[in-house]
């Protein structure tokens, strides 16, 4: 590999350098899902409003949480990039109406055949769809980008949607508990990326100029 | 690209190694900071002012400067012409490439 394609794609994968952003959102995904688990399995409705309430207040905080820390930890020691909107390509497009199509297919054969709950067909389908999702997105940025941690969410994502798909969890409970794994492993590969991060760069370089 | 277009010379502004680095990081980037390219390039403070100097002057990045809390960042960002200028120059190693493959 080339010079050039190696600098690419370190600034590619810089985002993914302090593993600050996999700590932050893995704990708000780790806290809805083990609410919504708990709900599911206790059956207390003041946990299933908890858990939509943390989704709601913890999703956006954490972004606006992950760049403070990033201005404070990451930027001041290695720098600052800053990354153009994504845009979806042609490619991207025509898989996302694949998946859409195959999804909605699949639902309508559930409803013809009179299931109509989410604990029923749909809800198995929704939460398998959503993992095998969730799952390729990881090994696909994983395999893009080169970050072999990637690989750790998507096999444990990967997983929990084959044992959602065997076992009779309804989608609450599958859900929360793919929140709850997924959380639990970008968690504990955060805390050791930005561990390694802080040991390979412990001093903030002086004031530029 | 034909054999006497092989021949010309590369963009000599991007041609030379730091310069090519900080091109190849705002080709992926929005934007980059000082810190980032200098880590990126290893090149001294002053040496990494020249080069950028020489890649704005040439029209192919634009350098800005803002204050994140009380510490000043200074940010550069590719042009439309570097864009250009950078494609250019892949396409110039790729055919030299090619032609001596």
């Amino acid at each position: 590999m080339n010079e050039i394609v190696k600098t690419q794609q370190r600034t590619r994968g810089y985002w993914y350098c302090d593993g600050i952003s996999e700590l932050v959102g893995g704990f708000a995904m780790a806290l809805v899902g083990f609410l919504m688990l708990a709900s599911a399995r206790t059956g207390v409705d003041m946990l299933a409003t908890m858990a939509l309430m943390a989704m709601i207040l913890l999703f956006p905080a954490s972004a606006q949480v992950v760049r403070v820390l990033k201005d404070r930890i990451t930027h001041t020691r290695t720098g600052y990039v800053k990354y153009p909107r994504p845009t979806i390509s042609k490619g991207r497009k025509l898989l996302l109406l694949a998946l859409f199509l195959g999804t909605a297919l699949v639902m309508l054969l559930a409803l013809w055949g009179g299931d109509y709950s989410l604990e029923g067909t749909v809800g198995k389908v929704f939460l398998m769809g959503a993992g095998t999702g969730i799952a390729v997105a990881f090994a696909f940025r994983a395999a893009k980008l080169r970050i072999s941690r990637l690989y750790v969410n998507a096999v444990a994502v990967a997983a929990i949607t084959i044992a959602s798909g065997f076992s009779g969890f309804g989608f609450i409970e599958g859900m929360g508990l793919l929140l709850a794994v997924l959380g639990s492993t970008s968690v504990i590969t955060g805390v050791i990326a930005l561990l390694i991060y802080l040991s390979r760069h412990p001093k903030a370089p002086l004031e530029m100029p | 690209m034909t054999d006497f277009e092989f021949a010309a010379d590369p963009d000599r502004v991007i041609h030379e190694p730091a310069r090519l680095k900080i091109m190849s990081v705002l080709s992926v980037a929005e934007s980059a900071d000082f810190v980032y390219l200098m880590g990126e390039t290893a090149l001294t403070r002053g040496n990494l002012s020249v080069q950028l100097t020489r890649l704005e002057e040439a029209g192919y990045i634009t350098i800005a400067k803002e204050f994140v809390g009380r510490s000043p960042r200074t940010t550069a960002s590719m042009t439309q012409a570097g864009k250009v200028a950078f494609d250019e120059y892949r396409a110039y190693l790729a055919s030299l490439l090619k032609a001596t493959s």
